[in-house]
């Protein structure tokens, strides 16, 4: 069993809340301090560098302060903000996707996608695990992040994602085999 | 890959998210099925190998950018709140002049139609008085005559 790094959970949330819908500014830099780690690890491994990852934490915690008048506390904090981080994600590979398929429209760039190796081209070479995990379709990935690096149950999962939890764990095993078959030189039990 | 019909449960087993009975029931299956054995002793190494992976940590400038967007957010919805109680002072102002402007027009009107109007209420005061003296007039003789029914 995978020792869990955190879960979504928190006590003091009632109080944060009150503090900020209260307009005590503190309370607003507080949510920031007490979040921003854990979303900054988890955009870097959903969005697979630092400065996009930056730019998905800014954009979560704006349209945070934005809904926060309209967060019910149905859910934890965290959750609530791993789930508008989710839809960020989701919105930069919108864009990205869009950016590729005008690169590709207008054949400006010839191979603009050189330096990410496909599954077809890394066969047989040594594979990073993070650039393992990047090859992964966004769907897999978020599973496999939250899961393996993040440790949340699957409930948990199921819950930022908005999906039954059946669904998480067919994709949790299609990831996990799709990684098999990407680090197999990485794996010493064979 | 792992051809057995419990290849899935592997994984939740893994994760612990088998529920207890069922978990009993795998182990079983577990010892007497090879490639299921193998599935968990593979996951079990993805996991030390995601493990291993170190958590990317904030720098200061990202930090300090989402600081300040949060006094820019609480900036703008100072903004905002006092832009709406502008706009409410500024209706309040218009509906309150368009009122008076109103009541000065009217007010303006009467004036114009006073020369009749003021005749007519000079009349009717003449006749007011006129009725109220005969009135007093009338308690005075009774008062005097002693005809009245008070005493």
């Amino acid at each position: 069993m995978v020792k869990k790094r955190g879960n979504l959970g928190s006590n003091n949330d009632a109080q944060l809340l009150r503090r900020i819908r209260s307009g005590d500014p503190a309370a607003d830099h507080a949510l920031v301090n007490q979040y921003a780690q854990y979303l900054f690890g988890l955009a870097y491994s959903l969005v697979g560098n630092s400065a996009d990852a930056e730019d998905v934490l800014q954009e979560t915690y704006a349209g945070a302060f934005r809904g926060l008048a309209s967060f019910k506390s149905r859910s934890s904090i965290k959750t609530w903000l791993t789930q508008i981080l989710v839809r960020q994600v989701a919105r930069h590979h919108r864009v990205q996707a869009r950016h590729k398929a005008t690169s590709m429209d207008t054949d400006l760039v010839a191979d603009s996608h050189q330096n990410v190796p496909s599954p077809a081209n890394i066969a047989g070479a040594k594979m990073d695990v993070e650039d393992a995990i990047r090859l992964l379709s966004p769907a897999h990935r978020e599973v496999v992040v939250f899961r393996e690096l993040k440790g949340l149950s699957y409930d948990e999962i199921a819950e930022v994602l908005g999906l039954p939890r059946g669904t998480v764990e067919s994709r949790l095993f299609r990831a996990r085999q799709q990684l098999k078959k990407l680090l197999k030189d990485y794996m010493t039990y064979e | 890959m792992n051809e057995c019909e419990h290849a899935q449960l592997v994984s939740a087993y893994h994760d612990g998210e088998l529920a207890v009975a069922l978990r009993a029931e795998f182990e079983e299956h577990l010892e007497q099925c090879a490639s299921c054995a193998a599935e968990l002793v593979y996951l079990r190494e993805l996991s030390r190998l995601l493990g291993q992976l170190a958590e990317p940590k904030i720098s200061s400038h990202a930090l300090h950018r989402l600081h300040r967007g949060v006094d820019e957010a609480s900036q703008v919805g100072i903004w905002r709140m006092a832009r709406t109680v502008a706009a409410v002072a500024a209706t309040i102002l218009v509906v309150c002049g368009v009122w008076m402007w109103l009541l000065s027009t009217a007010t303006a009107e009467t004036g114009e139609l006073s020369q009749w109007e003021r005749s007519a209420l000079q009349q009717e005061e003449f006749l007011v008085a006129e009725n109220g003296g005969e009135q007093l007039a009338m308690w005075m003789i009774e008062g005097l005559t002693g005809n009245n029914d008070h005493d």
